[in-house]
Protein backbone atom coordinates (compact mmCIF):
# COMPACT_ATOMS: atom_id res chain seq x y z
CA UNK A 1 0.00 0.00 0.00
CA UNK A 2 2.51 2.19 0.50
CA UNK A 3 6.24 3.24 -1.20
CA UNK A 4 9.17 4.05 0.67
CA UNK A 5 12.78 5.29 1.15
CA UNK A 6 14.94 7.18 3.20
CA UNK A 7 15.07 10.39 3.13
CA UNK A 8 17.90 11.81 4.86
CA UNK A 9 17.80 15.80 5.45
CA UNK A 10 21.54 17.28 5.57
CA UNK A 11 22.36 19.04 9.10
CA UNK A 12 22.81 22.96 7.81
CA UNK A 13 19.01 22.49 6.32
CA UNK A 14 16.97 25.64 7.23
CA UNK A 15 14.31 24.60 9.49
CA UNK A 16 10.81 25.49 8.52
CA UNK A 17 8.66 25.06 5.50
CA UNK A 18 10.60 22.50 3.17
CA UNK A 19 8.18 20.47 0.32
CA UNK A 20 8.94 16.83 -0.97
CA UNK A 21 8.21 16.33 -4.42
CA UNK A 22 7.17 12.81 -5.86
CA UNK A 23 7.03 11.97 -9.17
CA UNK A 24 7.23 8.78 -11.18
CA UNK A 25 10.06 7.85 -12.70
CA UNK A 26 10.48 8.66 -16.74
CA UNK A 27 11.70 5.07 -17.47
CA UNK A 28 8.38 4.03 -16.00
CA UNK A 29 5.28 3.12 -17.63
CA UNK A 30 2.95 4.80 -15.20
CA UNK A 31 2.58 8.30 -15.25
CA UNK A 32 2.20 10.68 -12.79
CA UNK A 33 1.57 14.48 -11.60
CA UNK A 34 4.20 15.46 -10.03
CA UNK A 35 3.08 16.57 -6.22
CA UNK A 36 4.51 18.88 -3.89
CA UNK A 37 4.50 17.07 -0.36
CA UNK A 38 4.46 20.31 2.22
CA UNK A 39 7.32 18.98 5.18
CA UNK A 40 8.43 20.95 8.27
CA UNK A 41 11.83 20.61 8.75
CA UNK A 42 13.07 20.79 12.35
CA UNK B 1 -4.29 -3.94 -15.58
CA UNK B 2 -4.53 -1.36 -18.05
CA UNK B 3 -1.58 0.64 -18.68
CA UNK B 4 -1.34 3.76 -20.21
CA UNK B 5 0.39 3.45 -23.66
CA UNK B 6 4.05 5.39 -24.17
CA UNK B 7 2.51 7.19 -27.14
CA UNK B 8 -0.15 8.50 -24.83
CA UNK B 9 1.97 9.00 -21.90
CA UNK B 10 4.80 11.00 -24.82
CA UNK B 11 1.49 12.98 -25.93
CA UNK B 12 0.59 14.01 -21.96
CA UNK B 13 4.11 14.95 -21.33
CA UNK B 14 4.34 17.64 -23.93
CA UNK B 15 1.00 19.28 -23.32
CA UNK B 16 1.17 19.08 -19.74
CA UNK B 17 5.00 20.10 -19.16
CA UNK B 18 5.03 23.13 -17.55
CA UNK B 19 1.78 21.79 -15.35
CA UNK B 20 3.38 18.93 -14.14
CA UNK B 21 6.50 20.26 -13.61
CA UNK B 22 5.13 22.75 -10.90
CA UNK B 23 1.88 21.37 -9.32
CA UNK B 24 1.72 22.31 -6.03
CA UNK B 25 -0.19 19.95 -3.70
CA UNK B 26 -2.78 18.70 -5.86
CA UNK B 27 -3.96 22.13 -6.74
CA UNK B 28 -5.03 22.93 -10.28
CA UNK B 29 -2.24 24.36 -12.43
CA UNK B 30 -2.86 26.15 -15.88
CA UNK B 31 -1.34 25.39 -19.07
CA UNK B 32 -1.79 27.13 -22.47
CA UNK B 33 -3.05 24.38 -24.30
CA UNK B 34 -5.41 21.39 -23.01
CA UNK B 35 -4.09 18.82 -21.79
CA UNK B 36 -5.28 15.48 -22.20
CA UNK B 37 -5.15 14.23 -17.98
CA UNK B 38 -6.17 17.29 -15.69
CA UNK B 39 -6.10 17.87 -12.11
CA UNK B 40 -9.25 17.76 -11.38
CA UNK B 41 -11.10 20.88 -9.67
CA UNK B 42 -12.52 19.44 -6.78
CA UNK B 43 -14.28 23.11 -5.90
CA UNK B 44 -15.95 22.84 -9.47
CA UNK B 45 -17.89 19.85 -8.84
CA UNK B 46 -21.48 19.75 -9.54
CA UNK B 47 -23.15 17.87 -6.43
CA UNK B 48 -26.39 18.26 -7.39
CA UNK B 49 -28.77 14.76 -7.16
CA UNK B 50 -31.04 14.66 -10.02
CA UNK B 51 -33.67 12.05 -7.90
CA UNK B 52 -33.37 10.58 -4.47
CA UNK B 53 -35.42 8.25 -2.81
CA UNK B 54 -37.84 8.35 -0.20
CA UNK B 55 -35.57 7.80 2.70
CA UNK B 56 -36.39 5.82 6.02
CA UNK B 57 -33.97 7.44 8.19
CA UNK B 58 -34.07 11.29 9.13
CA UNK B 59 -30.08 11.38 7.93
CA UNK B 60 -28.13 10.16 5.70
CA UNK B 61 -24.56 9.53 4.50
CA UNK B 62 -23.52 10.86 1.15
CA UNK B 63 -20.42 10.88 -1.08
CA UNK B 64 -19.45 10.85 -4.25
CA UNK B 65 -16.87 8.82 -6.98
CA UNK B 66 -15.74 10.11 -9.93
CA UNK B 67 -15.25 7.97 -12.98
CA UNK B 68 -13.49 8.89 -16.42
CA UNK B 69 -10.16 10.50 -17.84
CA UNK B 70 -10.95 13.99 -15.76
CA UNK B 71 -13.60 12.69 -13.62
CA UNK B 72 -15.99 13.98 -15.36
CA UNK B 73 -18.71 11.44 -14.81
CA UNK B 74 -20.38 11.42 -11.01
CA UNK B 75 -21.61 8.82 -9.05
CA UNK B 76 -23.48 9.22 -5.99
CA UNK B 77 -23.44 6.54 -2.90
CA UNK B 78 -25.93 7.34 -0.37
CA UNK B 79 -26.78 5.12 2.40
CA UNK B 80 -29.73 5.13 4.73
CA UNK B 81 -31.46 2.99 7.82
CA UNK B 82 -33.65 -0.03 6.67
CA UNK B 83 -34.61 1.09 10.01
CA UNK B 84 -34.80 4.27 11.51
CA UNK B 85 -34.34 3.07 15.25
CA UNK B 86 -31.28 0.93 14.03
CA UNK B 87 -27.82 2.65 14.04
CA UNK B 88 -26.34 1.16 11.44
CA UNK B 89 -26.44 2.22 7.70
CA UNK B 90 -27.17 -0.58 6.27
CA UNK B 91 -28.96 0.73 2.76
CA UNK B 92 -27.07 2.00 -0.20
CA UNK B 93 -28.14 3.84 -3.03
CA UNK B 94 -25.50 3.75 -5.87
CA UNK B 95 -26.03 5.71 -9.04
CA UNK B 96 -24.31 2.63 -11.10
CA UNK B 97 -25.27 4.63 -14.43
CA UNK B 98 -24.19 7.77 -12.80
CA UNK B 99 -27.34 9.96 -14.33
CA UNK B 100 -28.58 11.27 -11.06
CA UNK B 101 -31.39 9.43 -10.45
CA UNK B 102 -30.84 6.98 -7.13
CA UNK B 103 -34.55 5.95 -7.55
CA UNK B 104 -33.86 3.21 -10.50
CA UNK B 105 -34.32 -0.56 -10.13
CA UNK B 106 -31.29 -2.56 -9.71
CA UNK B 107 -29.45 0.44 -7.28
CA UNK B 108 -30.57 -0.44 -3.83
CA UNK B 109 -28.81 -2.58 -1.89
CA UNK B 110 -29.24 -4.04 1.08
CA UNK B 111 -26.03 -4.59 3.48
CA UNK B 112 -24.95 -7.81 5.63
CA UNK B 113 -25.11 -6.18 9.05
CA UNK B 114 -21.75 -8.16 11.60
CA UNK B 115 -22.09 -8.81 15.03
CA UNK B 116 -20.21 -5.43 15.97
CA UNK B 117 -22.67 -3.11 14.08
CA UNK B 118 -20.22 -2.71 10.95
CA UNK B 119 -22.39 -3.18 7.44
CA UNK B 120 -21.14 -4.92 4.45
CA UNK B 121 -21.91 -4.20 0.77
CA UNK B 122 -20.67 -6.41 -1.79
CA UNK B 123 -21.52 -5.70 -5.35
CA UNK B 124 -20.07 -7.84 -7.59
CA UNK B 125 -19.69 -6.45 -11.23
CA UNK B 126 -19.77 -2.48 -11.06
CA UNK B 127 -19.44 -1.22 -14.99
CA UNK B 128 -17.71 2.12 -15.55
CA UNK B 129 -20.15 4.67 -16.29
CA UNK B 130 -17.36 6.25 -18.20
CA UNK B 131 -15.26 3.63 -20.04
CA UNK B 132 -17.51 0.97 -19.74
CA UNK B 133 -14.85 -1.52 -18.39
CA UNK B 134 -16.32 -4.48 -15.75
CA UNK B 135 -14.77 -3.44 -12.45
CA UNK B 136 -15.38 -6.35 -10.06
CA UNK B 137 -15.61 -7.40 -6.20
CA UNK B 138 -16.94 -3.90 -4.97
CA UNK B 139 -16.49 -3.62 -1.54
CA UNK B 140 -17.84 -0.85 0.53
CA UNK B 141 -17.92 -1.32 4.35
CA UNK B 142 -19.76 1.06 6.70
CA UNK B 143 -18.36 1.42 10.25
CA UNK B 144 -20.11 3.02 13.48
CA UNK B 145 -18.61 5.81 14.96
CA UNK B 146 -16.11 3.69 18.41
CA UNK B 147 -14.18 4.29 21.09
CA UNK B 148 -11.19 3.77 19.18
CA UNK B 149 -12.32 4.69 15.25
CA UNK B 150 -14.55 7.09 14.36
CA UNK B 151 -17.18 6.45 12.06
CA UNK B 152 -16.36 5.49 8.69
CA UNK B 153 -16.68 4.25 4.87
CA UNK B 154 -14.35 1.95 3.38
CA UNK B 155 -14.00 0.87 -0.27
CA UNK B 156 -11.84 -1.72 -2.15
CA UNK B 157 -12.55 -2.11 -5.62
CA UNK B 158 -10.49 -4.58 -8.30
CA UNK B 159 -10.54 -2.01 -11.09
CA UNK B 160 -10.51 -3.85 -14.29
CA UNK B 161 -10.91 -7.12 -12.70
CA UNK B 162 -7.06 -7.27 -12.20
CA UNK B 163 -5.62 -5.24 -9.37
CA UNK B 164 -6.99 -3.54 -6.40
CA UNK B 165 -7.82 -0.38 -5.89
CA UNK B 166 -8.86 0.91 -1.92
CA UNK B 167 -9.16 3.89 -0.13
CA UNK B 168 -10.15 6.34 1.44
CA UNK B 169 -6.44 7.41 2.92
CA UNK B 170 -5.15 10.07 4.27
CA UNK B 171 -1.83 11.82 6.17
CA UNK B 172 -2.96 10.16 9.33
CA UNK B 173 -5.97 7.36 10.44
CA UNK B 174 -7.92 10.01 12.07
CA UNK B 175 -8.24 12.04 9.06
CA UNK B 176 -9.76 9.25 6.72
CA UNK B 177 -12.84 10.62 5.29
CA UNK B 178 -16.19 9.58 6.22
CA UNK B 179 -18.84 9.96 4.24
CA UNK B 180 -21.07 13.38 4.90
CA UNK B 181 -24.67 14.38 6.00
CA UNK B 182 -25.57 16.07 3.04
CA UNK B 183 -23.90 16.29 -0.45
CA UNK B 184 -22.58 19.77 -0.31
CA UNK B 185 -20.53 18.18 1.91
CA UNK B 186 -19.74 14.84 0.90
CA UNK B 187 -16.10 13.80 0.29
CA UNK B 188 -15.21 12.98 -3.37
CA UNK B 189 -13.36 10.10 -4.13
CA UNK B 190 -11.28 9.16 -7.60
CA UNK B 191 -10.82 5.24 -7.60
CA UNK B 192 -8.69 3.29 -10.15
CA UNK B 193 -5.54 3.81 -12.03
CA UNK B 194 -6.30 5.08 -15.02
CA UNK B 195 -5.32 8.53 -15.00
CA UNK B 196 -1.48 9.29 -13.80
CA UNK B 197 -0.55 8.67 -10.20
CA UNK B 198 -0.46 11.32 -7.53
CA UNK B 199 0.84 10.79 -4.35
CA UNK B 200 -0.31 11.41 -0.71
CA UNK B 201 2.86 10.88 2.12
CA UNK B 202 1.62 8.74 5.46
CA UNK B 203 2.59 10.20 8.91
CA UNK B 204 5.85 12.06 8.11
CA UNK B 205 5.53 15.80 7.43
CA UNK B 206 8.09 16.60 9.87
CA UNK B 207 12.09 16.28 9.05
CA UNK B 208 14.50 16.36 11.36
CA UNK B 209 17.94 17.69 10.46
CA UNK B 210 20.71 16.02 10.28
CA UNK B 211 18.67 12.70 10.32
CA UNK B 212 17.44 10.33 8.29
CA UNK B 213 13.04 10.03 7.80
CA UNK B 214 11.57 6.80 6.06
CA UNK B 215 9.57 8.78 3.81
CA UNK B 216 6.00 6.99 3.18
CA UNK B 217 3.73 7.61 0.33
CA UNK B 218 0.52 6.28 -0.81
CA UNK B 219 0.11 5.84 -4.77
CA UNK B 220 -2.80 6.91 -6.45
CA UNK B 221 -5.91 9.59 -6.65
CA UNK B 222 -6.53 12.57 -4.64
CA UNK B 223 -9.62 13.22 -3.36
CA UNK B 224 -11.50 16.43 -2.39
CA UNK B 225 -9.56 17.08 0.90
CA UNK B 226 -7.13 15.15 3.10
CA UNK B 227 -8.16 11.25 3.70
CA UNK B 228 -9.86 10.83 0.76
CA UNK B 229 -7.40 9.29 -1.15
CA UNK B 230 -7.29 6.21 -3.21
CA UNK B 231 -4.59 3.82 -3.80
CA UNK B 232 -3.36 1.00 -5.10
CA UNK B 233 -1.74 -1.66 -3.25
CA UNK B 234 2.00 -2.77 -2.14
CA UNK B 235 1.91 -5.20 -4.83
CA UNK B 236 0.90 -2.82 -7.86
CA UNK B 237 4.42 -1.27 -8.58
CA UNK B 238 8.14 -2.88 -9.36
CA UNK B 239 10.91 -1.79 -8.11
CA UNK B 240 11.77 -0.32 -11.47
CA UNK B 241 8.71 1.78 -11.17
CA UNK B 242 9.62 2.98 -7.77
CA UNK B 243 8.58 7.19 -7.56
CA UNK B 244 11.31 8.84 -6.86
CA UNK B 245 11.21 12.00 -4.18
CA UNK B 246 13.30 15.01 -3.77
CA UNK B 247 14.09 17.04 -0.77
CA UNK B 248 13.69 20.93 -1.78
CA UNK B 249 14.66 23.18 1.10
CA UNK B 250 17.50 26.06 1.46
CA UNK B 251 20.56 25.84 3.47
CA UNK B 252 20.70 28.19 6.38
CA UNK B 253 22.29 30.82 3.99
CA UNK B 254 19.55 30.38 2.32
CA UNK B 255 21.26 28.24 -0.77
CA UNK B 256 19.19 25.46 -2.56
CA UNK B 257 19.31 22.25 -1.25
CA UNK B 258 18.34 18.66 -3.32
CA UNK B 259 18.23 15.23 -1.58
CA UNK B 260 17.35 13.17 -4.38
CA UNK B 261 16.15 9.02 -2.97
CA UNK B 262 13.87 6.24 -5.12
CA UNK B 263 11.06 4.92 -2.75
CA UNK B 264 11.83 1.14 -3.59
CA UNK B 265 10.55 -0.28 -0.49
CA UNK B 266 7.06 -1.52 0.05
CA UNK B 267 4.74 -2.18 2.96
Amino acid sequence: MLCHGSVRVPKNAKPGAAVVRVVMPESSSYGSFATDIPVTIK
Amino acid sequence: MRRISTWTLLVAAVLNAAALATAQDGGPAATAAEPTYRLIDFAAIDRSIKKLPTFLSSEQRYGLLLFGRNGETRMWAVMDRSDPKRAPFDVLYLDLDADGDLTEAGERFQGDTTSVGRVNFLIPILVDPATKAEHTEVSINWRPKSDRLPEGTRFKIRWRGGKITMGPYGPYSKCYQPFATTPQDAPVFVPGFDRPFQFQHWMCDKLQRGNATEFKVFVGNRGSRPGSFFCVNDRFLGTKDSPEATLICTDLDGKPLRYHVKLTSRC
